[in-house]
């Protein structure tokens, strides 16, 4: 018996979560391997997701030899504050987003 | 003296009701469309399946006889002729509850549950077919037996938002006491106890005794009452807005 699980995060949360990451560097670029520990996610599902936010326009790339690093853009600060906004919608019918 | 008619109050209640849904259906909507959240499109199909449940009624109201929809000196709703318009909201009405309770159990998925994904879509079907087998299996034949089948969906629909609360209860101290959610849960108690009096005003015959005292108010009162629950959402939803804005 493990006890309680660790919770199965939505996606909208672990972008949200990754776009916080990101905000930390404070407009510094952050390198995958970082992003990995802050944003508790495995590389293969990491690596599709910063895919997926780049096409979305939520984050940009920023390659440095074979290393790639990500900022956050203006769109992906905004969906930051709108998922906070929501989130406490959720809060009110008991319902984690 | 000016003497006001409880069938007014009751459907000036509900018109409202359907308004604060709709509200939230869009504010919902419009939250999924911007990051995408599966559990917001859900709460809105639920909000918007609450709105069309509660039009039926001040709509039905509307489209046949007024006081037909009514026993003959009683002000229970519904109890003997009525069109089968109205059992559909009532249903609808539950089913949107139900999938309130689907968004929990996926919330709960991984945490407390041991559950894929593929085992909770199978439960919620598994819920859904047992739901509407009872619930037709009551309106072709219990409506022979000269039992109508609202009593029977308002009681299913009490152990749905009694699950409800449980889950609220659960997210409360999980959510580190967030006042929101218990002010949203006490919006789902509200809206229990005018299910909660359907059912039993049928089912117990004590419940009489309250449609007596409160001479031909009682299912007046009753939907007053899940209006409030609706402004308790309401009220949670512009307090977080208020909380938000000023951080």
């Amino acid at each position: 018996m493990t006890g309680i699980r660790q919770r199965q995060r939505s996606k909208c949360r672990i972008f949200a979560d990754i776009i916080k990451v990101l905000e930390s560097g404070h407009g510094e670029s952050i390198k995958v391997t970082h992003l990995l520990h802050s944003a508790n996610v495995p590389y293969d599902r990491l690596t599709a997701y910063l895919a997926q936010m780049e096409k979305s326009g939520l984050v940009s790339r920023s390659s440095d030899g074979d290393a790639s690093s990500f900022i956050v853009t203006d769109k992906g600060r905004r969906y930051l504050v709108e998922f906070r906004k929501l989130e406490e919608f959720g809060s009110v019918f008991g319902v984690e987003i | 003296m000016v003497s006001i008619d409880p069938v007014i109050v009751g459907t000036s209640a509900q018109i409202l009701i359907v308004s604060i849904a709709l509200a939230i259906a869009v504010i919902a909507l419009v939250g999924f469309v911007k990051v995408r959240s599966w559990r917001l499109l859900s709460l809105a199909i639920a909000f918007a399946l609450l709105a069309c449940s509660m039009a039926a009624f001040p709509l039905a109201g509307l489209g046949w006889s007024y006081w037909s929809l009514y026993d003959a000196g009683s002000d229970m709703l519904f109890l003997s002729e009525y069109p089968y318009i109205l059992d559909i909201a009532s249903f609808t009405q539950m089913a949107a509850f139900l999938f309130i309770v689907v968004v929990y159990l996926d919330e709960l998925r991984g945490r407390i549950l041991e559950f894929s994904r593929a085992q909770l879509d199978l439960l919620a079907a598994s819920i859904a077919v047992v739901v509407v087998l009872a619930s037709y299996g009551f309106l072709f034949y219990g409506n022979e037996l000269g039992h109508p089948i609202f009593p029977f969906l308002s009681m299913l629909t009490s152990l749905v938002l009694t699950v409800v609360i449980i889950f609220f209860l659960y997210a409360y101290f999980r959510q580190n006491k967030n006042a929101s959610t218990l002010i949203g849960m006490t919006g789902f108690l509200l809206i229990l106890s005018f299910e909660a009096y359907l059912a039993l005003s049928y089912y117990a015959p004590l419940w009489s005794t309250f449609h007596n005292l409160t001479e031909g108010w009682s299912s007046a009162i009753m939907v007053t009452l899940s209006l409030l629950g609706y402004v308790a959402f309401l009220i949670a939803i512009v307090r977080v807005k208020v909380v938000h804005d000023r951080d």
